[in-house]
């Protein structure tokens, strides 16, 4: 992860400082933060933590990392543009062989697809409503 | 995530073959004992491509996501 760490790094020069604490030399650093994953990331706005990251992260959810360090608030994670169209797609063709084999199986199958492609948005009122 | 093990085209791979294999199975294209097997196995190369984790990969310690 390192490469694309220093690749985002730099992209926010200026805006975000990037401090990074070995575990085995400084344990009670990593204690106090509550680090029980290597790698992880923690985003600060001030003194207040935005965010963090447990495990290898993709470039974009970096980038969403420091642009929350920089705007102090915490944006939910959502789900990848490619898992949903893919999620979609198998729903759209399972939904097709079901219409034309009429197998309630594949009806599921499809519903179920169709309802991971988009339970994110469809359930979006009632998560802002708690 | 850090539990997904499958690369993008790995996952793509996956999601078509099951979708095929359910068709081939679902569809009457294959009949008889392979007809019923592709009926009920299309759904585990769809599932793990969609979820993007293979358990197989897991047991052999294998991956085709790079390490980050």
């Amino acid at each position: 992860m390192a490469p694309v760490l220093a690749e985002v790094e730099v992209a926010y020069i200026g805006r975000v400082d990037v401090w990074k604490i070995d575990v085995d030399t400084e344990p009670e650093v990593a204690a106090a933060l509550g680090v029980r994953v290597i790698p992880t990331l923690i985003a600060f706005h001030g003194e207040r933590e935005v965010t963090r990251m447990a495990g290898a992260a993709s470039h974009r959810r970096l980038r969403s990392l420091f642009e929350q360090a920089v705007t102090g608030v915490a944006v939910e994670r959502g789900m990848e543009t490619r898992d949903r169209a893919m999620r979609a797609v198998a729903g759209a063709a399972l939904a097709l062989i079901a219409w034309r084999t009429g197998e309630a199986v594949l009806f599921a199958a499809a519903g179920l697809a169709l309802l991971a492609a988009s339970y994110d948005i469809l359930f979006a009122p009632l998560r802002s409503r708690r | 995530m850090s539990f997904i093990n499958e690369a993008g085209w790995d996952r793509v791979l996956r999601v078509i073959a099951g979708v095929a294999l359910l068709y081939l199975g679902w569809a009457g294209v294959v009949t008889g004992t392979l007809g019923t097997v592709l009926k009920f196995f299309g759904f585990v190369p769809l599932i793990t491509g969609l979820v993007g984790w293979c358990p197989a990969y897991t047991l052999f310690g294998f991956r085709t996501k790079k390490a980050q």
